[in-house]
């Protein structure tokens, strides 16, 4: 019980960072929206394509989009860590009497509800962009919940990292070098159906196709339980396994130097 | 009764030793402080009673509770006042604090009156409500000290209480230090301010390069070196220079001890205000030339000089690059 406690205060100090930086908050929301607006219809051709599986490029790429943010917002988290080392208040919350992974915990949790919201934001923007998906209201909560894993499993990995690599510069080194290709080689912004065989095997061994591709059957094909339920077995099993070691990697790894 | 035993504690980096086999005890309502200069271990002990890190060896109790099996029980039992001064600058005094009564699962109807008392005792209520960041670093400090009081530890552990603060808000926060202890608490800081040891402790260690040279009350600890302390400027620095004032000064029966000293020699004579005449009657006669001679009552900074053969004020800039760059890094954190 105290454990829940001692993660809720965790992540409603970060919270309370995000809502005080109206910059952090303007960027969190541009970013997906660019890649929407812009990229959206730049690509907007690709509907042309024999069997493109959407009736617009940018209803293709919502889901896509969507998946991008809790990729970056997740990557960004372990951001905190890095923060907290520097001003000194990492061996402020590692004197505390309270689970250390409550720390991580509720850091991720923090990521989680950010991420809800950019999505929520995303979707009204789709929305007005002429984007409707077929299960309307209904099917929100389960792309909704799609993406919080996601956000749980990467976030989880960015505060590892940065609970590892102390230096800001090595951190965005190590999350770029994960999350770029995460978003490139997966279902996110082309179909599979349309890239090299190679590419599209990658494209099947990674994560993050798992977790678009229900939330594009959701929203461009309906109710296809079968692949859905598979599909986010794959994510539940993936964040668990992710979310899960990062916590105990943290736990185990985090610490303090006087030098 | 100890509330705080440490016994041969040992903390390795890699090849580097930073705290060397120190054994000690901490009484109750005791203001025990660690005096050293920069990178000599006081961090790195505080932080292992602290339970922060891990020790490479020994083993300590703190509140009745190993810091090795125990670390989230001693961890309840007192407070930390880390070198940092770890405040959310993106938080109000207030939220600050109140955060900090939540970690430590102060009930909620008490939580309130707590949050103003501890502000009270360190004159932040009329800032309470603010956001940090518009706080100078000495209120940043004096939070950071009532959030280190909220949940009334009985050992309250201070990390250099008055680095890089201004010599207002030094002596305030010197005052509030001395309340404590009028108030039941145990207080174990580390400083390498001589002035601040002197004042505020019961006891001292001198702790130098992880191992303890000294250990005893600032009283005791000048006295024991036995007299005046004069410190005599040498012309000829050389390292012949330097002999020959030893052999003449080693042979003077009123100076019970002399130590090398940066400018010449440190003298610790038992002949009160007659020593400076007969000291350059002596040194005239022998054709030895003295630059300067200074004589005042022993210090801590003498006693620091006795023990461990170097000023304290000297290594405060950081004649080593390390340290130098250390103490950079953690200037620009703030």
């Amino acid at each position: 019980m105290t454990f829940f406690q001692d993660v809720w205060w965790v992540c409603w100090r970060e919270l309370l960072h995000f809502l005080r930086s109206k910059v952090t908050i303007f960027a969190s929301m541009m970013q997906p929206l660019v890649w929407l607006l812009l990229v959206g219809n730049m690509f907007s051709r690709t509907r042309a394509l024999p069997g493109f599986p959407a009736e617009s490029y940018m209803a293709f790429m919502t889901p896509g989009v969507l998946a991008m943010v809790a990729l970056f917002g997740g990557a960004f988290g372990g951001m905190s860590i890095i923060w907290d080392r520097r001003v000194g208040y990492l061996s402020k919350l590692l004197a505390l009497p309270i689970a250390r992974s409550s720390i991580v915990v509720g850091k991720m949790l923090s990521v989680a509800i950010r991420t809800a919201i950019q999505i929520l934001i995303v979707l009204c923007v789709a929305f007005v962009a002429g984007v409707r998906s077929v299960t309307g209201i209904a099917g929100l909560p389960l792309i909704l919940f799609i993406a919080i894993l996601m956000s749980f499993a990467f976030s989880g990995i960015s505060l590892t990292v940065g609970a590892l690599v102390k230096q800001p510069e090595t951190f965005w080194a190590v999350v770029n070098v994960l999350n770029v290709p995460l978003l490139f080689m997966s279902s996110a912004l082309f179909p599979l159906e349309f890239v090299p065989s190679w590419l599209r095997v990658l494209g099947r061994m990674n994560p993050v196709t798992y977790a678009i591709d229900p939330m594009r059957i959701l929203m461009i094909q309906g109710w296809q339980w079968g692949i859905i339920a598979s599909d986010v077995a794959i994510v539940i099993a993936f964040t668990v396994l992710v979310a899960g070691a990062s916590t105990a990697i943290f736990v185990r790894r985090v610490e303090i130097t006087t030098l | 009764m100890a509330i705080l035993e440490a016994e041969n504690l040992v903390k390795k980096y890699g090849e580097l030793t930073a705290v060397n086999g120190i054994s000690f005890q901490v009484a109750e309502r005791e203001i025990f402080g660690f005096l050293g200069p920069n990178g000599a271990g006081k961090s790195t002990t505080i932080m292992m009673l602290n339970t922060l890190l891990k020790p490479s060896g020994g083993r300590a109790t703190v509140c009745g509770h190993d810091v090795a099996r125990h670390p989230s029980r001693v961890r309840a039992s007192v407070g930390y006042v880390s070198q940092e001064i770890a405040v959310d600058e993106f938080l109000t005094g207030r939220e600050n604090l109140l955060l900090h009564g939540r970690f430590y699962h102060i009930p909620s109807k008490d939580l309130a009156r707590r949050i103003g008392e501890a502000s009270a005792m360190v004159d932040l209520t009329d800032r309470l409500d603010d956001l940090v960041g518009t706080y100078s670093g000495g209120m940043r400090k004096r939070l950071d000290i009532a959030e280190g009081l909220l949940h009334r530890p009985k050992l309250i552990f201070l990390d250099e209480p008055t680095l890089g603060l201004d010599i207002q808000t030094r002596r305030k926060i010197w005052e509030y230090i001395g309340h404590l202890r009028d108030d039941g608490l145990t207080v174990f800081l580390t400083t390498h301010y001589m002035e601040e040891a002197d004042q505020l402790c019961d006891r001292v260690v001198i702790i130098d390069h992880g191992e303890i040279k000294a250990m005893d009350s600032p009283q005791n600890l000048k006295a024991k070196l036995g007299g005046d302390v004069i410190t005599v400027g040498l012309g000829d620095l050389s390292e012949a220079g330097r002999d020959r004032a030893r052999r003449l000064f080693g042979g003077l029966n009123w100076i019970s001890r002399m130590d090398e000293h940066p400018q010449g020699l440190a003298l610790i004579s038992t002949q009160g205000d007659a020593a400076i005449p007969l000291l350059m009657q002596a040194a005239s006669g022998d054709g030895i030339q003295i630059a300067s001679v200074t004589l005042k009552r022993p210090s801590l900074d003498d006693v620091f000089l006795a023990y461990t053969g170097r000023e304290l004020r000297e290594e405060e800039g950081g004649s080593d690059a390390f340290r130098r760059m250390s103490r950079a890094v953690r200037q620009a954190r703030r």
